[in-house]
């Protein structure tokens, strides 16, 4: 009962967050709201008792997407604002897709129940992720890993500043 | 306890807030935010999934998705800033030839 | 004992305690801070307000309670005027995951002295203590002024690199506990009889030097020293909004010196317990203990600051990257072949 408040208030909130982040002007108007939306929605991931991940949202993407967002803003200094030249027809059409879509979705889920849960061994806690991370899964997170070692390298490369001497 | 309904529902909409923010705007650093929100909707289906079949591969994927996120984040942001040392605009509109 | 008031009315008075637990600290550190700093510096410091100079915070209070509060034209409303809430937020949300003691039993009820409790609390506490970049980045950008703007830069990259020794030593600590609850690690310190702070001493300085820097205090405070940088991030805030940035920062300390105690201190357990003589410090109940060794390690922060200079800033960053994270690397790297070889 207490966890279904919990989740309806941090649901909502993320919804409002959200709703803001796409309609500012300002870039870090939005970026604040996005900070807001990130927080919500590990607090909803605390609601349905997956801490672990909702721990992580807040570490990686709070503490590091938003702040790599707020970096971007603030060193191509961002204080332009791009008009927005789109009339109101193409508007209403880019939003009512994704709408309808969104609606498609959730009449699907509405009739066509959903299977209740298999009370199976496997429980949803933070052990048995665990477990499961370093048996099953083993190859992805070794490949997350190289990944995120790729990126960085790749990262750095493509956005430095260009030397007088550099081979390319 | 919660409805797994109310859990789609709600990271559907946040999905489809993310995708009319990638549709609608042309501000290239606040499309890709609307970008985070899109991952941020399927990461919450997938929790929500992971409890309701009672099992942790929904927040193994979850984590595997923010992993992807981070990435995705890291590398476009370096574009962003090459493309903008050398246009001087983030409009979007004007991001519509390969020369240079 | 009805759902409502064990549900609802506890949790209340739980949060109520929380939130003013640090501000009580934040009190104290006020006080502490100013009289040791001059004491140790050879002069007298606030003396004058009360007994030795006790209610010198209250008149910081008042005075910072009726200053003006001025905000420049140019400066983003919203934005600067969120900023101090986001700072005071991030520093008090933690706080409830710190746990405080072993459970007391009240007839048939037992009062657990946290809020939350989760397996995985410490990686939460580490995240919402990274969430405190926010309001510093958020206030720096919005006063539109250099000082503050160059100010905040420096404070989040500085936090952000310290967040990785920090990690990494909060890593080992979890390892040798198995466990990232800090009600287990501080069981399993009770149950091995050593605390974690003498099994592994360097993970404790390099996670020492890292929690100093990250809360931006002395010898690293350079994004807020004031012969460098005017104020910093927080030059442009007056009156209560200042306060609000001063507090946090107190908080914060508070948090990682609760930290430090809980991970590599024994928490709430008294020291000696293997020496029958001293076994009347048992008697003693564990939430005097935590408050002993937190204030140990406030007056560890204060004392820092009196004796060392500052660092300068690349210095500080090269120090992070050249010599604490590969540290704590093969610190970790140490602890696991120990462990494994066990």
């Amino acid at each position: 009962m207490i966890t279904l408040a919990v989740f309806i208030f941090f649901a909502v909130l993320a919804v409002v967050a959200a709703l803001l982040v796409v309609v500012q002007k300002n870039a870090m108007h939005s970026v604040l709201y996005l900070a807001f939306t990130v927080l919500a929605t590990a607090g909803v991931f605390f609601a349905l008792q997956a801490e672990y991940l909702g721990a992580i949202q807040i570490l990686v993407y709070g503490g590091g997407i938003v702040v790599l967002y707020i970096f971007v803003i603030i060193i191509v200094n961002l204080k332009e604002i791009v008009p927005e030249r789109r009339g109101l027809v193409p508007k209403l059409f880019l939003v009512g897709v994704p709408v309808l879509l969104c609606a498609e979705v959730v009449t699907l889920v509405m009739r066509t129940g959903f299977p209740s849960a298999p009370s199976g061994p496997e429980g949803s806690g933070f052990r048995e992720m665990a477990e499961m991370l370093f048996a099953s899964y083993l190859l992805p997170f070794e490949a997350a890993s190289i990944l995120l070692l790729a990126v960085l390298i790749g990262a750095i490369v493509v956005a430095r500043r260009r030397h007088i001497d550099d081979p390319d | 306890m919660i409805p797994i309904e109310a859990v789609i529902g709600f990271g559907l909409i946040i999905f489809t807030i993310g995708l009319a923010g990638v549709l609608v705007r042309k501000n290239l650093v606040i499309m890709l935010m609307s970008l985070e929100l899109l991952l941020n909707g399927v990461n919450i289906i997938l929790a929500g999934l992971g409890r309701h079949l009672n099992s942790p591969r929904g927040s193994i994927f979850a984590l595997f998705v923010i992993i992807n996120a981070v990435s995705e984040a890291a590398v476009g942001f370096a574009l962003v800033l090459a493309y903008f040392r050398h246009r001087k605009s983030y409009d979007t509109d004007s991001l519509n030839d390969l020369k240079g | 004992m009805t759902p409502f008031v064990a549900d609802v009315l506890i949790p209340v008075g739980k949060i109520v305690a929380v939130i003013l637990y640090p501000m009580i600290m934040v009190v104290v550190m006020i006080w502490l801070e100013r009289r040791v700093v001059a004491l140790m510096q050879g002069r007298l410091g606030p003396n004058r307000v009360g007994f030795q100079g006790v209610l010198q915070p209250v008149a910081d209070a008042v005075k910072l309670f009726f200053k003006e509060d001025i905000m420049q034209r140019q400066a983003d409303a919203f934005l600067f005027n969120i900023s101090p809430v986001l700072v005071m937020f991030s520093s008090l949300l933690a706080f409830c995951f710190v746990p405080l003691g072993e459970p007391i039993r009240i007839g048939t009820y037992t009062l657990t002295l946290w809020i939350a409790e989760s397996p995985v609390g410490l990686l939460i506490i580490l995240g919402l203590s990274s969430i405190s970049v926010f309001g510093v980045i958020f206030g720096g950008w919005a006063s539109n002024s250099k000082y503050p703007l160059m100010g905040a830069l420096r404070s989040v990259v500085q936090v952000l690199s310290y967040e990785i020794p920090t990690g990494l030593t909060v890593l080992t600590v979890a390892f040798v506990a198995r466990s990232m609850d800090l009600v287990e690690i501080v069981r399993r310190q009770e149950a091995s009889g050593t605390w974690y702070g003498f099994l592994m001493p360097v993970s404790f300085i390099v996670f020492w030097i890292s929690a100093v820097a990250e809360t931006n205090r002395a010898p690293f405070d350079l994004p807020e020293a004031e012969s460098e940088l005017v104020a910093g991030y927080h030059t442009e805030y007056s009156g209560m909004k200042f306060a609000f940035f001063y507090m946090a920062e107190y908080a914060h300390m508070v948090l990682v010196s609760s930290l430090v105690v809980i991970l590599f201190f024994g928490g709430w357990l008294p020291p000696f317990p293997s020496v029958k003589a001293l076994a009347f410090l048992h008697a003693v109940p564990g939430f005097v203990w935590y408050l002993v060794k937190i204030m140990f390690f406030l007056y560890l922060y204060v004392w820092i600051r009196a004796t060392l200079p500052r660092y300068r800033f690349d210095a500080l960053i090269r120090l992070v990257w050249k010599w604490l994270i590969p540290l704590a690397l093969v610190n970790f790297l140490v602890v696991a072949l120990v462990r494994v070889l066990r």
